[in-house]
């Protein structure tokens, strides 16, 4: 039975002036789906997501969030999302105990668990201390606590872990992945393919305000990868590498004969990367 | 209205922790109170008085012996008076120079005496910012010299020819003047907290990251109206209050211009805030529209300043009526279209700051 539509997106447009930076792109996401919304800088996905959270109406199109239309009930869906922006938006005079605190009085929501949710963010012991005296790595943390304060059933993230540590950026990680396990839907942009790789179900590939791709990240692999294996061995007293496409039929013949002929180092397989797949369909990277 | 509630609060709240902010509201009332507390309460009560006296024809000082008797003793008088609080005399070569003197401030009053025809002519010059009190005793003077001189009362009434504006009012001590420049002062100082607040809100993305909670962008501009007029309008009474502004007969009147007041700096601020890129930049871009919106004040402390060009001046509005009721208390009804302009200037201030805000929030 097909779930819900979280976000549904019918030909939306926005231009600034001459540049079009959003062409007529349509995608949906499920509830309890993460949708990862891959693309360069400048690709068009903050004005995407803009749109998608009420800041900017779009110009063409149409977009419902939870069954409601974003420009007709804006507030209604504003007071059932979580937003997380790139830029840090913090009160930084403050604690992070009373930026949530503040956030959660907007919500209406009255027994927030502040402590609790500041430790699932890994911020407990801080949560008295100014946001100012923070890492960026903390204040990102902060960031995505806030954006669950609302207790939202839609999740809008934008490069959450965009140069973060490994810790902080695994710490988000975790929370986006409970969240989905709530049922929460997640609507994610990032230009980390990793990441993406990681978390998403699918993901929209979006290049110069329009979508290039849009799939499971395992699907776009098997479609638009050629899987390899790798075999490193000693020949003549020197290191040679072979690499052997799995799906050529006389692969099998080939491994067996470099183990019985050669000394072999180490032998692994390699998928295409989403990275690859992008440079592929767009004919350019993602940094 | 809870949202808006909840967001003055943090507002408030944020703008207590700007500890320069802070410092400098608190020190700018402490210093203004002290200020006005150590001016003198009292007027210089030393009248120079101009004379010019022609009693021949072809010209010339008091030729007649009678004439020449009261010019003497009005000379001894004068020389006695010298140094002292009173009357000091300056003769004047001729009318032109009395007028001259009068027109430059060096004396409050001339009066010139011309007896040189069966018709005894009597000018009487005054400054603009001569007391009623102080016509009335020139004229007193010129009348009795010139019944000493000619032995019977001026056939007609002394007009006073006034050199500059008329500013036709009591005489008021300079600090007085001074507390409707030290209030204008007050709310110029809050533009400064009240556009930093509006700036960081800008510049810290934090205004976007309450738009997209159910927080809407007039839910954002009324909470940020209401902190700022809260802030300003209870510092320009607290200072009212410190200095001696407000009495029983005018206390509601003054509390309703300073409301007003409150309100067009908020306008203000909101320009200043969605205008700037920082503290600094705000203060910078800010520096003469300030100095600008001052010159009111300073009008008040030296009439001799004002200009048509005045009303140009949105503070104008302000600080006119709040001089007419706090020190020559007049009534407010005589300030209505005062009043009326403020309205106007705040709410187009108010207008053009909120699509300012608009504009670099979205």
């Amino acid at each position: 039975m097909p779930r819900e539509k979280a976000i549904e997106a019918e030909n939306i447009a926005y231009s600034y002036g001459d540049t079009q930076a959003v062409d007529h792109i349509s995608f949906h996401v499920e509830e309890g789906e993460i949708l990862g919304f891959l693309g360069p800088n400048g690709a068009g996905k903050t004005t995407t997501l803009k749109m998608l959270v009420g800041l900017l109406t779009p110009q063409e199109g149409r977009i419902s969030v939870l069954g409601k239309d974003i420009v007709k009930e804006k507030g209604e869906i504003q007071a059932r999302i979580g937003v997380c922006f790139e830029e840090k938006s913090l009160y930084e005079e403050m604690s992070a105990a009373a930026n949530l605190k503040f956030f959660a009085a907007l919500f209406g929501v009255r027994d927030l668990d502040v402590a609790a949710l500041l430790e699932r963010v890994g911020l407990s012991d801080a949560r008295k201390d100014r946001v100012a005296n923070y890492s960026k790595g903390m204040k990102q943390r902060l960031m995505v606590a806030r954006a669950l304060v609302g207790r939202p059933r839609v999740l809008f993230l934008d490069e959450p872990t965009d140069g973060l540590d490994p810790v902080s950026s695994e710490a988000i990680r975790e929370v986006i992945l409970e969240e989905k396990g709530k049922g929460v839907s997640v609507f994610l942009t990032t230009h980390d393919m990793m990441e993406a790789d990681k978390l998403s179900d699918r993901v929209v590939f979006l290049s110069e305000g329009r979508i290039a791709a849009c799939d499971t990240p395992e699907n776009l692999k098997h479609r638009y990868g050629k899987r390899v294996l790798k075999v490193r061995y000693h020949r003549d007293g020197e290191l040679a590498e072979e690499e052997l496409h799995l799906e050529d039929a006389d692969t099998g013949r080939r491994v067996q004969e470099i183990i019985a002929t050669r000394r072999v180092l180490d032998m692994h397989t390699e998928e295409a990367t989403l990275e690859d797949i992008f440079i592929l369909l767009t004919g350019r990277g993602l940094a | 209205m809870r949202r808006v509630l909840h967001i003055v609060r943090k507002d408030a709240d944020q703008y207590f922790r700007n500890r320069f902010v802070v410092v400098i509201s608190v020190l700018s009332t402490l210093v203004f109170a002290l200020i006005y507390n150590l001016m003198p309460s009292r007027v210089d009560e030393t009248v120079k008085l101009g004379l010019y006296l022609r009693t021949e024809e072809g010209g010339g000082e008091a030729a007649g012996p009678e004439a020449v008797r009261l010019a003497e003793s009005l000379s001894q008088a004068g020389e006695a008076a010298q140094g002292a609080e009173g009357l000091q005399l300056v003769w004047a070569p001729s009318p032109e120079e009395l007028r001259a003197l009068v027109e430059g401030e060096e004396v409050s009053a001339g009066i010139a005496l011309d007896l040189s025809s069966p018709e005894p002519k009597v000018d009487l010059f005054v400054t603009s910012q001569a007391p009623a009190e102080m016509v009335g005793a020139a004229e007193a003077i010129a009348r009795e010299m010139a019944y000493s001189l000619v032995g019977y009362a001026l056939p007609a009434d002394l007009e006073a020819t006034v050199v500059g504006p008329d500013m036709a009012g009591r005489q008021v001590p300079m600090r007085d003047k001074l507390r409707v420049l030290l209030l204008a002062l007050v709310f110029i100082l809050e533009l400064y907290g009240l556009g930093n607040l509006v700036m960081d809100e800008i510049q810290h993305r934090t205004a976007v990251a309450l738009l997209v909670t159910p927080v809407t962008l007039g839910d954002f501009v009324a909470a940020k109206a209401l902190t700022g007029v809260a802030i300003a309008f209870s510092q320009g009474l607290l200072m009212a209050f410190l200095l001696g502004a407000m009495s029983r007969a005018s206390w509601a009147a003054i509390m309703a211009l300073l409301f007003m007041g409150a309100a067009l700096m908020v306008g203000v601020a909101f320009i200043m805030g969605a205008a700037s890129r920082n503290f600094v930049h705000m203060a910078m871009i800010s520096f003469i529209p300030v100095m600008v919106l001052l010159v009111p004040g300073l009008v008040v402390l030296d009439p001799g300043f004002s200009s048509p060009l005045m009303k140009a001046i949105p503070t104008y509005y302000l600080v006119r009526p709040l001089d007419g009721i706090i020190n020559y208390g007049k009534g407010a009804l005589s300030y209505a279209s005062c009043l009326a302009y403020l309205a106007l200037f705040a709410a187009a201030f108010f207008l053009l700051g909120s699509l300012l805000m608009k504009r670099r929030l979205v």
